[in-house]
Order: C-alpha cells, then structure tokens, then sequence
C-alpha cells in the first residue's frame, strides 16, 4: 500500500533516515523541520497520514495536532515520543492523536502502523458489523468467530487476537501492537509471550484449515487478506 | 593510658569513681586541715596563757605565779581554759583543774579520757618552771560540745549535695549527648534503608553536636549529588547508545528485508536478536531510571491488584503451558491499591516471566494475594532451583547476575526492575526459600 506521508521532524538526520526507509516500502514522502512549515504544507496537499515528532523547537507536535484537528482535518496522525513521556501518551490521544511510537523506531515498525492507520481508517467509512479476512468472519458485537462457516472455539484473549488480526488482514501486525492493542501494555515482556498466544490461536485456526497467519520474523504476524 | 572509656556508659562510670574519690579526699582533706589548724591556733593561745602566768626568763617566784592563776581563774569565766601549777613532788600548788595522769612535757592533746568536766577535746602545755615545778595551761579545741559530729554532718550535707548536683548533671548530660547520637544513627540507618534525603535535624544553637550534624548533613548532600552525577551518566549512556545502536539495527532490518540477503538471513536475524536485547537493556535501565525518579506517584491511580494479578497470570499462562508449568492462583478477596497501573503490570509480567523461564519442565507456580492489617502481602513462589541465600543480594543488583541465572536468557534488570517498581509505591520485596524454589514476597501499605 502506497501513501502519502507528511513527516514532521526537526532532527534533519533522523527526518533523511526515516524518509529514506520510508521511501523504501514504497510511500511518497514529504518533510517538514517544524510545526509552522508542517501547518503550511498540510492545508496545501492531501496527505494519507502524518507522521508528527513531539519535542519540536517553537510550535511542538502536540500544538500542530491540536491546530489540524480544531481545523477539521481527521488524517490520521502518528506521533513519535521520547522515551519516558509515558504521561504525554494521554495528552497526545486527546489531542486527536491516532498512535503513537517512541524513538528510536523501527522502520518496520513505524510502516505496519501507517499501514493499520491509513486501513482503518478506510475500513470505518464503510461501517460493517462483522469483520472478514479471506474465509474467517468474526462478529465483534457478540464475540463470535467462524472459519469456513464453523464456528471457532477461542478464549477472550485469541478472540482479540484474531479480531486485531483481521482488522488488518494483508498487513503487518507488530508484537509491540499488540501487546498494547490487546493487553493495553506500554512495555515489552522479555519472553515471547505473545508468540505463545498466537501459537494456541494457530492451533484452533488449523482445524478447520490451513494456517491463516505468517510470521514476519524478528517484527509480527500478517493474517490472510 | 593503657585502658581508655571507649563508650558513653564507660565514660560515665569512669568519671564518676574519679569524681567520688577526688570529692571524698577533698572532703577528707580540708576536714584534717581545719582540725590542725584549730590545734594550731589553740596551741598559740595556750602558750599565749602560759606565758601570762610565767614569762620566759621570770625570776623563780611561784607566790606570784599562784596569785596569776587564782586572779586569772576569778577574772575570767574560763570555762574553756584550764591551770594547774604543781611542785615537784607533783603537789597541788594552784590552778583550777586535776589531771588524772602525768602529762608529759610540752604540748600535748587531751580528751574524754582525761574526764575534765566540761572538756571533750584539748590541747595542753606542760612547762617546767625550775626546781620541780610545773605549769600546765590547757585549753579547749572544741569551742561547742560535740562539735567534730556536727562538723561531720556539715560536711556530709555539703558535699553530698555536690554529689546529687553532680550526679544530675552528668545523667542529664549524657541523656543529651545520647540522644543526639541517637538522631545521627537513624539518619544512618534511614540512609541505609534507601531514605536518601533524610537528614540530620538540627536545634539551631549552632553548638559542636550542630556543626557536626550540619557537616554529616553537607557529606550526605554531596554523596546524593555524585550519585545522582553517576546516575546521570549511566541515564546518559543508555540514551546516547539507544540511537545510534537503533539506527544499525535498522539499517541490519533493511538489510534483510533484500532478496540479495536469502544466503545471510540467518546471520542477520541473530544479528537483529542481539540488537534488540541490547535496546531492550538499555529500555529497560532507563526504565528503572524514570521509576526511580519518582515522577510517576504523580499519575497514580486507584488499581484492583486481584484483577491486575489474574489478568497478568492469564497473558503467561500460554508461555507456562508450553512448559507444562501450572500456575496457581490464591486470593482471598479484593485488594485496592493507589498505583500505577503499568508498572504494577510490568512487575508482575517481569516476576511471572522469570518462574517460567527459571524453572524445569513441569513446575509449580503458586501467586497468592492477602490483604491484612498492614497491607497487602503479594507471593510469587516456584519449586524450581530458587537462589541460594548467599546469591540473593546478588540476584537484586542491577546486572547481578547469579551463577545459574547466567545460563538463561535475560538481561539481569528484572529483579531490580520490579525491586524499583515495588519501592516507587512504597512497598518492599523480598526473596525467600520456598524451600525448595524460590517466593517473592511484596508488600504493600493500603
């Protein structure tokens, strides 16, 4: 999936690093240095998502987040932190700010996440009340889940699983996601914990077919679009 | 001096036998000086009398010398003054006493013995005349009868209120000197229990115990401040190594990501692993840097540690499985705690984490949770190999890794992570033997 990526980062290195790799998964990138030239360029292009640094000199990201949301504008907006602004987190989803990533990051962690913004966001304009990927169904309102039209038998944590899986079918979903989308954990366990979850959601899956779910080794897991 | 008071209580006592002692010989001392003095002085006046009676180089005339005595004796009251002229036969020739023994020549002392009516105590003068004859003049010491007990007991009063006020004060002096010793030590022991910004109270006087205080109180602000420079640095390092090591391990990520890496992907891979242990080291490292900083009590918020505790047992349990380890659940009823909720989650992944992958195949994990008086008391017991008790101070140290630990995967700041979390909430952790295995055991105030 290409995009258009506005990418706001006063740090020059850091902004030709990111850009670099982002150019490298495909996306069309554009930089800005700081929060007034980033306000300038926003109103003048369409852009698919913005990727937004926090500590910026004169007007900071969470300023430039609040001025484009009181604007009108809802593209998706990704943040990137410092380590230890662990309270600015709640600042930052008030202020309308869609994820957030805290540097140093990872290309391939920041491009799975623009990826499951800019998708999710596609996916909320046709509002559905089951969720597919490829031959599973899977109601969210009643906790329900079906492969094939049989029903699967998963604990409350596999059905999160799989439902964030699918939400995102065809894209990489990363462990730190989903340590934060499914246990709601801003910290990485030192154990594969998650590796172990998804193998008991696999073998469930597996029964009634082939495996759904690649691993993207060292990153996540994809779940067949 | 070979034996010196070494502590408060032999000081006391040291002083005190010297004090006694010098107090009881000065006591001694002006008692004898005072009776020989007096001796002294009534000596002079005996000889004074003496001479009166009989000057020195007199022609022999004892008609004379008996009309003195009987004229003296008349004249005066003398009750405290006594005479005796004898021949040489040591006849009677005039005076107003009797003596009941031979005096000898000269001066001597005269007492009850001498049954004198009127006389407890005295000092006589026996002089020879010429031819046999005698003069003895003798005089009272004791001006008031009795007067050497009443003497006694003056004394006994004195200086035996020099004692009591003595005694007060060094007990007052050395509850004071105590108790300021008392306030360095529980700063010290404060200290020792993690309390780095306690400090010495001070009075205010600016006296010895306050400058000692205050100067305890500058060495400890200057050892907070180098720890806190240390600390900085190491803050430092984790940050400044954080980027550079990210950038390499992203440009290693990249790397495998291109066809032309299928024959090294392996070796990248590995290559990627170890990277992001490192990250993770130092994520962690300034983990416990932002714990301990204490910022974040700020953001605490009312946490059901029951519910927390079963919902992190519940995201190992899949982990615990593959290792056929059962992990059991003891809790007695609701546990409410001002916390922060991530951290807490945090420790509890941590410590959970650690029994499963530090113990065998097929282990117990018991995780109890009470709420008592003064606390809630959180157990995370194994049966696997445990720490040996003299490794467990180890196990706590940043990097201290112990020597079975080092066989495992781990970066040796699990321990310490949650052994910081527990404190930011003012609690404590502890390790015990489970006898056999290994119980962490948490405490928390409500």
């Amino acid at each position: 999936m290409s995009m258009h990526v506005l990418l706001v980062e006063d740090d020059r290195q850091l902004q030709r690093q990111l850009a670099e790799q982002l150019s490298q998964f495909g996306h069309q990138v554009e930089t800005a240095d700081d929060g007034l030239a980033a306000l300038a360029i926003v109103g003048q292009k369409a852009f698919d998502i913005v990727v937004l640094d926090w500590m910026m000199p004169g007007v900071d990201g969470i300023t430039v987040l609040r001025q484009l949301r009181e604007g009108g504008m809802n593209v998706p907006v990704l943040m990137l932190t410092a380590l230890g602004q662990v309270f600015d987190k709640v600042e930052g989803f008030d202020a309308g700010a869609d994820d957030y990533v805290v540097k140093p990051v990872d290309p391939l962690e920041l491009n799975a996440r623009l990826n499951a913004l800019v998708r999710a966001r596609r996916t909320n304009d046709q509002p559905s009340d089951t969720v597919s990927a490829g031959d599973i169904t899977i109601s969210p309102s009643r906790l329900r889940a079906w492969r094939g039209g049989r029903p699967l038998n998963l604990s409350q944590t596999e059905f999160k699983l799989l439902l964030e899986l699918a939400r995102n079918a065809g894209t990489l979903v990363t462990r730190p996601m989903l340590i934060e989308r499914i246990w709601g954990l801003d910290f990485m366990p030192t154990t594969n914990l998650v590796d172990a979850h998804i193998r008991h959601l696999r073998v469930k899956l597996v029964e009634q077919g082939d495996d759904p779910i690649s691993t993207q080794r060292g990153m996540g897991y994809m779940l067949r679009a | 001096m070979r034996w010196r008071p070494q502590t408060l209580r032999g000081l006391t006592i040291a002083f005190l036998a010297l004090f006694l002692t010098v107090t009881a010989a000065a006591g001694l001392g002006t008692f004898f000086a005072t009776l020989s003095m007096i001796v002294a002085l009534v000596d002079e006046r005996v000889e004074a009398e003496s001479h009166a009676i009989a000057p020195v180089g007199a022609k022999f005339d004892w008609d004379e010398w008996r009309e003195r005595i009987t004229e003296m004796a008349r004249q005066r009251d003398t009750a405290d003054l006594g005479m005796l002229l004898t021949d040489a036969q040591g006849r009677r020739i005039a005076g107003n006493v009797r003596f009941t023994r031979p005096l000898p020549l000269g001066f001597s002392s005269l007492d009850r013995r001498d049954r004198i009516e009127g006389l407890s105590a005295g000092r006589v003068l026996v002089r020879d005349l010429g031819q046999g004859v005698r003069l003895a003049v003798f005089a009272e010491t004791e001006p008031i009868d009795d007067y050497f007990a009443v003497r006694q007991r003056l004394y006994i009063a004195g200086f035996g209120a020099i004692v009591v006020v003595v005694l007060a004060g060094l007990l007052l002096f050395r509850r004071l000197i105590g108790e300021r010793i008392e306030q360095m030590r529980m700063t010290a022991e404060s200290i020792i229990d993690g309390d780095i910004a306690r400090r010495v109270p001070l009075v205010g006087d600016d006296g010895e115990f306050d400058q000692q205080a205050a100067a305890l109180n500058r060495m400890l602000d200057r050892m907070g401040q180098l720890m806190a420079e240390v600390r900085n640095v190491s803050n430092d390092i984790s940050h400044e190594m954080r980027t550079p090591l990210a950038r390499l391990r992203n440009e290693l990520a990249l790397l495998e990501q291109r066809d032309a890496a299928a024959p090294v992907r392996e070796a990248l891979m590995l290559a990627i692993g170890q990277a992001d242990d490192l990250l993770t080291m130092f994520g962690a490292m300034l983990r416990i840097a932002e714990i301990e900083s204490g910022a974040r009590r700020a953001g605490f918020q009312s946490v059901a540690l029951d519910a927390l505790v079963e919902e992190m047992i519940e995201m190992v349990r899949p982990l615990a499985a593959e290792k056929d380890q059962r992990i059991a659940i003891i809790l007695n009823e609701p546990a409410q705690m001002a916390g922060d909720r991530q951290l807490l989650s945090q420790m509890l992944i941590n410590l959970l984490e650690n029994a499963v992958r530090h113990t065998p195949v097929g282990a117990d994990v018991r995780v109890s949770l009470e709420r008592g008086q003064a606390g809630i008391r959180l157990a995370i017991a194994d049966n696997g190999p445990g720490i040996a008790a003299d490794q467990r101070a180890l196990a706590m140290r940043r990097f201290g890794r112990t020597d079975v630990s080092r066989h495992h995967k781990g970066h040796g700041l699990g321990l310490p992570l949650a052994d910081a979390i527990v404190r930011l909430h003012r609690g404590t952790l502890t390790l015990e033997d489970a006898g056999p295995g290994l119980r962490i055991v948490m405490t928390f105030p409500i």
